[in-house]
C-alpha cells in the first residue's frame, strides 16, 4: 500500500524554517534531504518503527543543562513529553529522561499536559532496562568526545550518558531515533560526512579539539527538523495518523501551557536565553501554535471522507 | 532576500492539509516539485523578485481570478479571492502600483469583499487619483467578448504584469474543466487566458498560482499534470484531452491551496522589500475570509458558505499566515546569542 500522503505533508511542515538570523539558516532542509534520501517519509518511519518494534519501555531523552541555560532550553522537553504522553496512550511505558536540574521542567510539563509519563534522572536510566530510545535536542559528542554548541563553542559541562545509552541501545539492536535541527544533537552521526559539510562549523569547530560539531553518535533513524520539537510532534501526529488516532498529539493550548510550565520553571527559549519568553528556538509562541494547529489538521483531515458537491 | 527564505515559504504553502472528499490527494508535493524543477529556484523567490523588478510605482497590475459556477458554487469560491486580495494589498502597499480586480460579473462581489476587508477601497472614480484603492472590472463570459475584453484591458491599463489566481484555463481542446475532469463550457467562463494572450504578445510578466493542473500557469508543466492528476489525460467530458491547461505562464507557483501561494509570494514580496506589514495579518485573514463568505463565497469542498477554504478551516488559515509572518519577521531580526 502506498504511504498516506499525510506523512509527506507531516515531514514537510516539520522542515519549515523560521529562524532568526544569526542562527544558521538554509541548511535543516539540506540535512532533511539527506537523512531521508529515496525513502519514505521520515515521520512515517518512525511511527511505523516505534509501533511495530518499539517494545513496551521507551526512553525520551532531551535537556541541556549548564552554562546559560541552568534549567535547560524550551527545544527539547516539550516534544520529549508530548510524544511521550502519546506512547503512554498507546499502551507503552515512555520515560523522559533529564539531567538533574531539568526534573523539575519535565515534571512541570507533564502537570501541564496532564500527562502521567515518568520522568527519571539521566544518571538513573539503565539502557538495559528499554526497549526502543528517542533523543530530542540531546546534545551529543563529537569523535573526540566534545560536545559544541551551534556555532562551535565547547560545551564543557555536557556528560556523556545519553551517547553512551543511545550507543548501548544501539548494539543491542533496539530502535533509536534522534531528532534534531543543528547537527550537534545526538542522530547525526548517521549521515556524519554529510552533516559535516553543510553545517556551519561542521567539520570545524574552531575550539582547539579541531573536530567540528557534528556528534558521531548515530541513531537508527535520524530526523532533522527547523525545530526539535517541531520534529517530535510531527512523529506524534504521525503515530496519530497510523494508529486511527488523529488528536493523539496535544493540543495548541496544551502546548503552550506546557512552555509556559516550562519557562516557569526556570528553562529559557533556546534562541533568545531572554528570561520569562514564552517561545522556542527564537519563534514567539503563536508561531508554535500554528504549527501545532498545522500538524493537527493534518492529521483530522486524513480521515475526514465528505463527498465533494457536484 | 536570500533563497532559504523561498525555500521554507516554498515548504509551507506546499503542505497539503486536505481531507478525503473525492479530490485527487498527495498531489501537492508532486506539482510542486515538478514546477520547481522546471524553474530551478523557490517559486514565491521567483514570483516576488520579478515582481518587485518589473512593477513600478503607479503601474496597474491585473489580478485575475474566480472559480466556480451555479449550482455548486454560483459566486464563486474562498479559494482564489483572498489570494487576490492579498496580493492586490501587497502591490498597493509594497509596491506603489494599482490593484486592477478581473472576475466574472457573478463572482466579482465576493472578491471586492475580501480587497474591502484587507483594506483598499474598490472605487473606480477614486482610483486614478490616490493609493489604497482598487478598481473591479467584470470580464465577460465566451471566447469572443473575452478577445475584445483582453484587447481592451491591456489598450486602457497597458498593465505591468498580470497575476492569475485559481483561475482556470483551458486544455488543448479548448475546453475547461474541474479538477474532478467535468467540462465546463467557455461560454460558461472568462476565457482568461486571452489575459496570458496578450501579456505574451507584449512581453507583460504573467504569474500564474493553483493548486491542482488545470489552472492558468500549468500550462508550463502540462505533460506532469496529465501524468500526476487522476483526470490530468483524460477527461470525463466527450473532449477527452484531460484537465491540463496548455496556459502557461511567465512564472507558476504550485502550491496546496491557491490562496496560499498568493500569500506566499506576498510573504516573499515583503522579506524582499524589508517591510513585513506588506503581508497582511493573521486578523485581518480572519476578516477577509468572514467579509468573502458573508457577499456569497463558498467553501469550494463542502460547497457552502462556512469560514474555509478548500475544506481547511479559518484557523488554518490563519496559522497560515501567523507562520508566514514568523518566517519574514525572523529573518529581519539578527539574534548575538552568547554561545
Amino acid at each position: 500500500m502506498a504511504v498516506p500522503a499525510a506523512f509527506e505533508n507531516i515531514d514537510r511542515l516539520a522542515n519549515v524554517e523560521m529562524r532568526p538570523q544569526g542562527l544558521p539558516t538554509g541548511i535543516v532542509g539540506q540535512l532533511y534531504a539527506i537523512a531521508r534520501g529515496d525513502g519514505d517519509p521520515i515521520s512515517f518511519r518512525c511511527a511505523q518503527a516505534l509501533t511495530e518494534r518499539g517494545g513496551e519501555h521507551i526512553a525520551l531523552l532531551t535537556g541541556i543543562a549548564g552554562g546559560p541555560l541552568p534549567r535547560g532550553e524550551v527545544d527539547g522537553p516539550i516534544g520529549a513529553a508530548a510524544l511521550a504522553h502519546a506512547l503512554v496512550q498507546l499502551g507503552c511505558q515512555a520515560d523522559v529522561v533529564v539531567p538533574e536540574p531539568m526534573i523539575g521542567v519535565a515534571e512541570g510539563v507533564r502537570t501541564a499536559l496532564r500527562a502521567n509519563f515518568s520522568v527519571v534522572r539521566d544518571s538513573d536510566a539503565r539502557p538495559s532496562d528499554y526497549s526502543a530510545a528517542v533523543t530530542i535536542e540531546k546534545l551529543g559528542r563529537n569523535r573526540r568526545g566534545v560536545v559544541h554548541s551551534i556555532f562551535g563553542a565547547v560545551l564543557s559541562d555536557q556528560t556523556p550518558l545519553a551517547d553512551d545509552f543511545i550507543e548501548q541501545l544501539n548494539q543491542e539492536g533496539k530502535l533509536t531515533i534522534g531528532i534534531g535541527d543543528g547537527g550537534n544533537e545526538i542522530g547525526f552521526g548517521a549521515i556524519f560526512d554529510q552533516a559535516r559539510s553543510i553545517v556551519p562549523h561542521g567539520a570545524d569547530c574552531g575550539c582547539p579539539c579541531g573536530d567540528g560539531l557534528v556528534t558521531s553518535t548515530a541513531t537508527e533513524i535520524v530526523f532533522p527538523a527547523s525545530v526539535s520539537n517541531f520534529g517530535a510532534y510531527a512523529i506524534t501526529s504521525a503515530l496519530g495518523v497510523l494508529v486511527d488516532r488523529p488528536l493523539l498529539l496535544a493540543s495548541a493550548a496544551l502546548i503552550t501551557q506546557a512552555v509556559e510550565a516550562a519557562v516557569t520553571a526556570g528553562c529559557l527559549d533556546g534562541g533568545t536565553f531572554e528570561p520569562g519568553r514564552i517561545a522556542d528556538d527564537g519563534i514567539p509562541i503563536e508561531g508554535v501554535e500554528a504549527v501545532v494547529t498545522g500538524f493537527r489538521t493534518i492529521a483530522t483531515q486524513h480521515f475526514r471522507a465528505t463527498p465533494r458537491h457536484a | 532576500m536570500d533563497e532559504a527564505l523561498g525555500e521554507a515559504i516554498d515548504r509551507l504553502i506546499s503542505v497539503e492539509i486536505r481531507f478525503g472528499s473525492g479530490l485527487p490527494r498527495g498531489v501537492t508535493h508532486r506539482l510542486y516539485e515538478v514546477a520547481r524543477s522546471c524553474q530551478g529556484k523557490p517559486l514565491t523567490f521567483l514570483a516576488a523578485t520579478h515582481l518587485q523588478q518589473r512593477v513600478h510605482p503607479g503601474d496597474h497590475v491585473l489580478i485575475v481570478t474566480g472559480a466556480g459556477m451555479a449550482p455548486g458554487l454560483p459566486r464563486g469560491e474562498t479559494d482564489g479571492p483572498l489570494g487576490a486580495a492579498a496580493l492586490a494589498r501587497a502591490i498597493d502597499v509594497g509596491l506603489h502600483a494599482k490593484p486592477v480586480l478581473v472576475s466574472e460579473e457573478r463572482n466579482l462581489a465576493p472578491y471586492v469583499a475580501a480587497v474591502q476587508a484587507a483594506g483598499l477601497a474598490v472605487d473606480a472614480d477614486l482610483f486614478p487619483h490616490r493609493s489604497g484603492c482598487a478598481v473591479a472590472e467584470p470580464f465577460p463570459l465566451g471566447i469572443e467578448a473575452g478577445k475584445h475584453e483582453a484587447a481592451r484591458l491591456f489598450q486602457r491599463y497597458q498593465p505591468a504584469a498580470v497575476i492569475f489566481v485559481e483561475k482556470g484555463g483551458p486544455n488543448r481542446a479548448g475546453v475547461f474543466h474541474t479538477i474532478l475532469g467535468i467540462q465546463r463550457p467557455p461560454d460558461a467562463m472568462a476565457n482568461a487566458h486571452l489575459l496570458a494572450d496578450e501579456a505574451t504578445a507584449s512581453g507583460t510578466l504573467t504569474i500564474g498560482i493553483g493548486d491542482g493542473g488545470n489552472e492558468i500557469g500549468f500550462g508550463l508543466v502540462r505533460d506532469a499534470v496529465q501524468d500526476i492528476q487522476p483526470y490530468g489525460r483524460t477527461c470525463q467530458c466527450p473532449c477527452s484531452e484531460g484537465i491540463a491547461t496548455v496556459t502557461a505562464t511567465d512564472v507558476l507557483v504550485a502550491a496546496a491551496v491557491s490562496n496560499w501561494g498568493a500569500y506566499g509570494i506576498v510573504a516573499a514580496l515583503a522579506a524582499a522589500l524589508g517591510d513585513v506589514d506588506v503581508l497582511h495579518d493573521a486578523t485581518t485573514e480572519a476578516r477577509m475570509l468572514e467579509r468573502c463568505v458573508a457577499a456569497g463565497g463558498m467553501d469550494g469542498v463542502y460547497a457552502r458558505m462556512i469560514p474555509y477554504v478548500d475544506g481547511t478551516s479559518a484557523a488554518v488559515q490563519t496559522s497560515l499566515i501567523t507562520i508566514l509572518h514568523e518566517i519574514v519577521g525572523n529573518s529581519f531580526k539578527t539574534i548575538q546569542r552568547g554561545f
